[in-house]
């Protein structure tokens, strides 16, 4: 074999993971043109390398991603238990982890209900009625707890604690008076920015309400922190919240706003109209 | 937005255990196809999957920079096998050519031929030493670097070059040898 060769097939190593500089890639091609057995190796390994390319994916069996979401609520579980131990005293949410123990929870006290109830053979529509109203009734408790804690947890000093009661906001599908007017007075007054912005997230989360589209608008005027600001300007550009359009102006024509901020409060109208 | 696998993992490991589910949908097929040719055991690849991605969770708090996700979740899925073989001291029989057999009885002329094709790559992946069956899977296959498959094995980096070399030219070899 030639030395060209045997460079040759030394290069071919590198062709499994395409890791080749172009300047040998080219030298390769010029040897290739020239030497006949280097060209027929080349061929085979170009057409193993496209057999196994294409060879096909199997479809893994379905239960595994059963046991796998199974497995990763379990650790968020944990995980819940776990920060509250490290935490400052503030036990009430280790008895309230985070969701899916709760829809778990309600799932299963329902489960029993119905266990209770099944034995029943006569009355049968009965038990289906006040089965889902014991349903109905235990996920209306749960959702107030929730509340609560997040209730007490915005009253927090640590602004750590504050933005823990936001994200818990974050699992209501629905958008309560009650929640809304503190998570809108969190962002408006909170001392802490990073508390203020986990706020706009949560509240954007109710973005089909019109009433926070407008409570989010409003609070344009009240804030101060350009990264605040930015992100509310984002969020309802996101939302194609029109309505903003006139807020933006004011706030891209305000001399003491931060140059950033009207360059986005600019791109935003852009954007909208 | 959290986009790429470091991203996500890092932020898993900062708390949010949700994302380790979005790199598990973005990867558990790979990974129990990547197990599916090391042990040709479609069980015995499930149940490694779920190791791979319980262990990711239960450390996620170890996982540094600066190597990939893919290189930290390889390193893990090879340990899992080890551990595996380890235990059992055996390799479990395989399944997956009773699938094929079914498979091949319901495809058309020119579909046999690929299957067939395929077959017999699977037959000359089988024939290859350990190693060599390894570095040639995380590379071809799963489209590492060398760098990267070095981080995953300990080998050297020429090492992983000489290595995959060998193995791609007794592949080559080993197919085109049943073909004939």
């Amino acid at each position: 074999m030639e030395k060209n060769c045997k460079e040759t097939r030394k290069l071919l190593a590198q062709f499994v993971t395409g890791e080749v500089e172009p300047d040998k890639a080219r030298q390769f091609s010029l040897h290739l043109d020239k030497c006949r057995e280097c060209k027929k190796e080349a061929g085979e390994l170009g057409l193993l390398f496209d057999l196994i390319d294409s060879f096909p994916e199997e479809t893994p069996p379905i239960n595994i991603k059963n046991s796998f979401y199974a497995m990763l609520d379990k650790e968020k579980n944990k995980a819940g238990i776990k920060e509250d131990t490290r935490g400052t005293g503030n036990n009430i949410s280790f008895i309230l982890p985070a969701r899916p123990f709760w829809i778990q929870l309600a799932a299963g006290v329902a489960l029993l209900i119905a266990g209770m109830f099944s034995g029943s053979i006569f009355f049968p529509q009965r038990v289906v009625v006040e089965s889902q109203n014991e349903i109905a009734a235990l996920q209306q408790d749960i959702k107030e707890m929730k509340q609560l804690v997040v209730f007490s947890l915005l009253s927090q000093e640590s602004a750590s604690e504050r933005i823990k009661a936001v994200s818990y906001a974050m699992d209501f599908t629905e958008p309560d008076l009650e929640l809304t007017e503190a998570l809108f007075n969190t962002l408006n007054y909170d001392p802490n920015v990073n508390v203020r912005l986990s706020a706009i997230q949560a509240l954007s989360n109710f973005a089909s309400n019109g009433q926070i589209r407008s409570g989010l608008i409003e609070s344009l005027e009240k804030q101060d922190d350009p990264m605040v600001q930015i992100m509310l300007i984002n969020i309802l550009v996101g939302m194609a919240e029109r309505e903003a359009v006139q807020h933006f102006r004011k706030m891209a024509d305000d001399q003491e706003t931060l140059d950033i901020v009207r360059q986005h409060a600019e791109e935003g109208i852009k954007t909208l109209i | 937005m959290k986009e790429t696998d470091e991203e996500l993992m890092i932020s898993a490991r900062n708390g949010h255990i949700d994302d380790i589910g979005v790199l598990f949908e973005r990867y558990h097929i790979r990974l129990f196809n990547f197990f599916l040719k090391m042990t040709r055991c479609r069980d015995l690849s499930s149940d490694l999957t779920q190791t791979v991605f319980y262990r990711i969770m239960k450390y996620r708090e170890t996982y540094n920079g600066p190597n990939t996700f893919r290189t930290w979740m390889y390193r893990i899925a090879r340990n899992a096998l080890t551990d595996h073989y380890r235990a059992r001291k055996r390799k479990m029989e395989n399944e997956t050519d009773e699938l094929k057999k079914e498979l091949y009885i319901m495809s058309d002329e020119t579909e046999k031929e690929k299957i067939e094709k395929y077959a017999a790559l699977s037959a000359a992946m089988e024939k290859l030493p350990g190693k060599q069956k390894e570095i040639l899977l995380l590379s071809r296959f799963e489209g590492l670097k060398y760098h990267e498959i070095s981080a995953i094995t300990g080998d050297s980096v020429p090492n992983v070059k000489v290595i995959a070399y060998r193995a791609i030219k007794t592949l080559k070899k080993l197919y085109f040898e049943n073909e004939q």
